[in-house]
């Protein structure tokens, strides 16, 4: 290895701890103000709520059991028509045997497809055999860890300091779009939190709970790889040969 | 069961940590590639064609202008034409007549029954030491043979394998996701392979072997849909390596549309699971592997599983999420824990593809990383179904090392349950475009390289 390698590879050492140090930092901040936060973005979700038309009575502290912030939302308590349940079943069942089938589908629309089929026949089950919709007319919903995405923001620092701070380049790019992220990442909860809310109140059980699973787990990371990507793609443009691509 | 698939999938994410450590901050392994135009041994090098019309010039072509000597017992080309009903005969004939070191093979006949037999019979009319195998539509740099053989000056190496580039990418979206995956891949997942003393694999093209090891290890199994990763493990579990040479890039022609992905990945995917099934406890006990060996070469097995597991743990995450899980799962470390698992754990594989493109200084390329979101999604669809199809399929094993050098005739069929996996060509098809975007790269790598040369001249004439 030359001298000129060596120093690059220090260098991003350093970088490597100023990224875990800015991740210890915001977990710091996430533990010790993580209340705090909840209820700045419940004051915020409001705000969009009452924007969106959605009525609503927002308890900062808390409710009941409630460990966050909670909203107290009218939702529709009509039951789902059993025979609408079948007909909605039986015309998943037969998605599911053509995208079996067919071949020309694209195999990416299959999965979407197959996967959305699932959960709503499960939540369709779900709610119409084991667990109908409760005849009051009030839904609680609480900003907490697991839906508020604080946590997320703990995680965000701790990819990006092995995965990006560690690549050749300035750091003042690395910081810049570590907070990049960050910001989408408050907004984009903000923005997820009133549209699964919104979606309760204007479309009912069994469709907030497929849109909070899928905007939730099934592709909360892909924000993170967009703004990765950009970062990464930026850092290159520092990059002048010196590369060891062809090993 | 989430805990166990989330645990297989934990090794997957340090193995793809550790890929992407190794290949960005570590000293490389370069294949003796110093010997690259010095180190020259004889060369059989076997194109399997099955209807290539559409591709068959180009490669030839390739070929015939590669830089190396072109006495008949140092280099020679055997195109097999194995079954085709198209132009290619006559494309293969023509070459064969303009050029002694190119030879055609016909199988008229018996022909037709696949890449690995096709392969095998090649073999038999193979003369020299070195086999080196490549696919109709790629389209090999001058320089591709000079560094895919310098490995072999290394006795220990029984194969080696170059890197894939697609030449298409702007074709088409699937093209496009097809070549920052195979990026990833080759530049960072291979090498860092090779790095690591692991099991770099042979690919099926673009790739070689010595004679002696081919024939000892009783050549291309004519039963696995990917001969080429079947290979890898018999070589690795008689005391072989595979060498990978990031260097000798070839280019290829990626699928166009999600159908034809669908087939190509179908078919790796039965392959792979094939060589799961019959590799798995042989790896484990093999006393040739090193540790690291071992556990490389048992995920390297499951690669193509792992989107079913993806898929299951999604259908057991739905059922979780609506019976409500255990009372632990609602406590901080169980929460930082899944969110741990779902954004880092996912994120490691477009870190890895980012980082190879990144070493490719392929800036607007680096852009379409969230794109392989969408190849994901593929993956997850077609290598669960192709699992189930690789359970059913019945394997009735030929003898094939006992035959291998002789005539026969084949009327062996590996009949799959709902799906019947003829023992057939089963390739994707050509457009035939490669040509054009291969001109096109050509050209641009002809332009940077006199750049660099009036650079150098430049330069030097200032240092007087």
């Amino acid at each position: 290895m030359t001298a000129r390698y060596s120093r690059s590879q220090k260098i991003q050492k350093t970088h490597f701890f100023v990224g875990l140090a800015i991740s210890l930092f915001s977990t710091l901040i996430v533990a010790f103000q993580g209340f705090n936060f909840w209820i700045w973005q419940a004051d915020m979700v409001s705000h969009l709520l009452s924007f969106a038309g959605v009525p609503h009575r927002l308890f900062i502290w808390g409710n009941l059991a409630a460990r966050g912030p909670t909203f107290e939302i009218p939702i529709n308590s009509q039951p789902i028509p059993f025979t609408a349940v079948i007909v909605v079943l039986v015309a998943l069942a037969s998605l599911i045997v053509i995208l079996n089938i067919y071949r020309r589908i694209p195999s990416p629309i299959k999965t979407i497809a197959f996967v959305v089929s699932v959960v709503t026949i499960f939540t369709l089950l779900w709610q119409t055999v084991i667990s109908p919709i409760p005849s009051y007319t009030l839904h609680w919903i609480t900003v907490d860890w697991s839906c508020s995405g604080v946590v997320g923001l703990c995680l965000i620092t701790l990819i990006y300091a092995p995965f990006l701070f560690t690549i050749r380049g300035p750091l003042w790019v690395k910081v810049f779009w570590l907070f990049i992220t960050i910001g989408f990442s408050v907004v984009w909860n903000l923005l997820r939190m009133s549209l699964v809310t919104a979606t309760l109140y204007y479309f009912g059980g069994p469709v907030f709970l497929i849109l909070h699973y899928l905007l939730g787990a099934f592709i909360d990371f892909v924000y993170i790889v967009a703004f990765y990507s950009l970062a990464l793609s930026h850092l290159s443009r520092f990059e002048v040969g010196g590369t060891n691509s062809n090993a | 069961m989430l805990l166990v698939i989330i645990a297989i999938m934990s090794l997957y994410i340090v193995r793809h940590f550790r890929f992407f450590s190794n290949r960005l901050f570590k000293e490389q392994r370069r294949c003796q590639q110093d010997l690259a135009g010095t180190f020259r041994p004889s060369v059989s090098i076997l194109i399997p064609m099955h209807k290539e019309e559409k591709v068959a010039t180009s490669i030839l072509e390739r070929f015939v202008e590669m830089d190396y000597p072109k006495d008949a017992s140092r280099y020679e080309v055997i195109a097999i034409d194995d079954g085709s009903t198209d132009a290619t005969p006559s494309i293969v004939d023509e070459y064969a007549s303009k050029f002694s070191f190119i030879k055609g093979v016909h199988r008229v006949e018996n022909g037709g029954n696949g890449k690995p037999e096709a392969l095998n019979v090649g073999l038999k009319v193979a003369s020299n030491e070195i086999i080196l195998i490549f696919d109709a539509d790629y389209l090999p740099p001058q320089d591709c043979i000079e560094r895919l053989v310098a490995p072999f000056v290394d006795v220990e190496v029984g194969g080696v394998m170059g890197r894939v580039v697609p030449v298409n990418s702007p074709a088409s979206f699937v093209s496009r996701i097809i070549d920052i995956e195979r990026a990833g891949g080759y530049q960072i997942s291979q090498q860092a392979r090779y790095n690591l003393n692991l099991i770099p694999q042979f690919g099926g093209t673009v790739g070689g072997f010595r004679r002696s090891v081919l024939k000892a290890v009783g050549g291309f199994d004519e039963t696995k849909l990917t001969e080429d990763t079947d290979l890898t493990y018999k070589l690795y579990l008689h005391g072989w390596k595979i060498a990978y040479v990031n260097a000798a890039e070839c280019y290829e022609e990626a699928v166009l549309s999600w159908e034809m992905r669908e087939k190509q990945l179908t078919r790796w995917a039965i392959g792979h699971d094939q060589c799961l099934f019959e590799y798995f406890f042989k790896t484990l006990k093999s006393p040739v592997l090193t540790f690291w060996q071992k556990v490389d070469g048992i995920l390297l097995l499951g690669v193509y599983t792992t989107p079913l597991l993806i898929f299951v743990g999604w259908l057991i995450g739905i059922f979780t999420y609506l019976t409500g899980g255990p009372w632990w799962s609602s406590l901080f470390p169980a929460i930082l824990f899944v969110f741990a698992y779902n954004s880092i754990g996912n994120f490691a594989v477009f870190a890895e593809v980012g980082g190879s493109l990144f070493l490719d200084q392929r800036r607007r390329s680096i852009w379409l990383l969230p794109l392989m979101f969408v190849d994901l999604l593929a993956n997850v669809w077609v290598c669960s179904r192709a699992f189930f199809k690789a359970i059913f399929l019945r394997n009735p094993r030929p003898s094939q090392v006992e035959t291998l050098f002789s005539e026969r005739v084949h009327t062996k069929t590996l009949n799959g349950f709902g799906n019947n996996y003829a023992h057939q060509w089963d390739k994707t098809e050509r457009s035939g475009n490669g040509l054009l975007y291969y001109t096109a790269v050509a050209t641009e790598l002809d332009v940077t390289n006199h750049v660099k040369k009036a650079e150098i001249k430049r330069n030097n004439e200032k240092r007087g």
